[in-house]
């Protein structure tokens, strides 16, 4: 699945808007390890994104 | 010091597109993970900075998608039922004269095309019809990409434009005059190009008059439209009074011979621009009327969101964002006129089987590479602001260019535009930090603010991602670099007639 341009851009898509949703309410009141997971999530879709030829 | 290693997130994604040739969704993300980390290392961003970063950046980027994705929902109920074909094919018949089929093809409908649809549309439709109007690849090229770069922040049914609100936090009341008014400006300027494109001086000096009335015409109603708050159909309505007053021009200059004009059958000509007089009929009901926009403005996403301090002290004032109302939106009116075109075009009988189909993947398709772009990008720039490097910038591009800021403004809107491909995005990276640098150094903000987008708005038709399309189009594939070096000459005069009235206008306008 992810050898195709468009899954791998939709994944990376899709991650960066579910992980950003839910960084407000974790940042709010959720533990610090959560809000570096999601912010991970994002780094990990920006670093798929930017070895997706 | 700080102001370059601040700014070295804008300079990755500069020498990636340019220099590496690279999409702007790979690009944007070497931006993005450059910011993040400059941010976390150098600028002191702790975690809630960088996580309330991100959800702001998404808010904004729903902003902006939402119009993206719905206007090219509605280009694609349109073209599916062959009516962009239709008015193609229409307008040829109206005249014979080579210089002002240039003037009607790549300046007029071009610009009507960036008005109701854009993302390279205006030169993709274009072009090919030029060419086998018996114009060279070359300028068949050159004439709808200098043609439309005027109706670009007014286009693509306003999505530049609300990027550039949703960047700063400023309404449209504020900022839609001046833009305007550089824009139609440079729309005269812009038919002389053409007519020069096309015909040379000898062109431009006979088609003189017909441009200028165009031009004012189109420039003029674009500003009344997007001061008058229907900002997203600004250009389409631009455009589309270009088309009106076009016609009874088309043969000025002509002498009149059987032949010289062929007729043109009306009712198909109705039907095939139905879906965009909806959405103007739409829009001015849904905004015009209190009572209506009252009704569906109900519903609005407003996050408040709390103060937020970097370990270097630079401090994000606790505050709501600009609230985005789902069913008032440019996008939600979007939606609509999507939904009824698509049903007129069907009892008209203009779909095949499985047409709705193809409309959906076909916009999913599309979309996608510059929905994933935007959203990095997006999230560079509020990075960059949040963490204080956007302020950084401000305050070294203050100290350097000081009192000649007015002018610089515009090609700084045009560098983001020629980087990333796209007016939306050089707005998005660069509106706060114009907006910023305009405050420090005391001056009109809505003016360099129009600077910005005006200077990305003609500059973006020069783009080597928009260039590569526009060249393919005309059978000009391998050959990039020769419309590159066509297009830059003239994209350097309007961009720096951009320069001179966002000077004229702060010195008028303190």
């Amino acid at each position: 699945m992810l050898k195709n341009k468009f899954s791998r851009q939709a994944i990376a898509f899709a991650a960066i808007i579910l992980a950003s949703i839910l960084l407000f309410p974790s940042a709010s009141s959720g533990p610090v390890t959560l809000t570096w997971g999601l912010l991970a999530m994002i780094l990990a879709s920006n670093v798929l994104s930017l070895f997706t030829k | 010091m700080t102001a370059i290693l601040a700014s070295l997130p804008i300079f990755v994604i500069l020498v990636l597109m340019v220099g590496f040739r690279w999409g702007a969704a790979r690009a944007g993300a070497a931006g993005y993970l450059a910011a993040f980390l400059l941010a976390v290392a150098f600028f002191g961003a702790r975690t809630d900075v960088l996580a309330y970063a991100h959800t702001k950046s998404l808010l904004l980027t729903f902003d902006v998608l939402y119009i993206i994705w719905a206007a090219f929902l509605l280009y694609r109920v349109a073209d599916e039922a062959g009516a962009i074909k239709t008015i193609g094919e229409a307008l040829p018949r109206l005249t014979r004269d080579r210089g002002m089929l240039a003037i009607l093809i790549g300046w007029v409908f071009a610009s009507f095309l960036q008005g109701a649809g854009g993302f390279g549309v205006p030169v993709a439709v274009t072009a090919p019809l030029l060419v086998g109007l018996g114009f060279t690849p070359l300028v068949a090229v050159l004439i709808p990409s200098i043609g439309h770069g005027w109706a670009v922040t007014f286009g693509s049914l306003g999505s530049s434009f609300q990027a550039l609100m949703s960047a700063t936090g400023m309404g449209a009341d504020a900022l839609a005059a001046f833009p305007a008014l550089f824009l139609g400006v440079s729309a005269v300027i812009s038919g002389l190009l053409v007519a020069h494109i096309a015909d040379g001086w000898a062109g431009v000096k006979r088609l003189m008059a017909p441009a200028l009335i165009i031009g004012t015409v189109m420039g003029t109603v674009q500003y009344l439209i997007a001061v008058a708050g229907l900002w997203n159909i600004a250009a389409f309505g631009g455009g589309l009074a270009g088309l009106l007053v076009c016609i009874p021009l088309v043969q000025w200059g002509q002498k009149s011979s059987p032949g010289s004009r062929l007729p043109i059958a009306g009712k198909p000509l109705l039907v095939a621009l139905s879906a965009y007089l909806i959405l103007v009929l739409l829009t001015i009901i849904i905004l015009l009327v209190p009572a209506v926009k009252d009704f569906f403005g109900q519903v609005a996403i407003a996050v408040p969101f709390p103060e937020t301090t970097t370990t270097l002290g630079y401090i994000s004032p606790a505050g709501t964002n600009r609230p985005i109302r789902i069913f008032t939106h440019a996008g939600a009116i979007l939606v609509y006129s999507s939904l009824l075109a698509f049903l007129l075009y069907k009892r008209a009988g203009l779909y095949k089987n499985g047409a709705a189909k193809r409309i959906l993947n076909g916009t999913l398709k599309s979309v996608l590479a510059s929905s994933l772009s935007i959203a990095e990008m997006v999230a560079m720039a509020v990075l960059m602001q949040q963490s204080g490097m956007t302020e950084a910038i401000a305050q070294g591009l203050a100290d350097m260019v000081g009192a000649a800021f007015p002018l610089v403004a515009p090609w700084i809107g045009a560098v983001g535009a020629f980087m990333t491909g796209s007016n939306t995005n050089s707005n998005v990276v660069f509106a706060a930090l114009q907006m910023r640098t305009a405050e420090l150094l005391a001056y009109s903000v809505p003016i360099i603010l129009a600077g910005q987008t005006a200077g990305a708005a003609l500059a973006s038709v020069a783009a080597p991602t928009k260039v590569v399309v526009g060249a393919s189009t005309a059978g000009m594939a391998g050959k990039e670099g020769e419309v590159l070096r066509a297009l830059i000459g003239y994209t350097v005069i309007l961009v720096s007639l951009i320069s001179l009235l966002t000077l004229l206008a702060v010195f008028i306008w303190k």
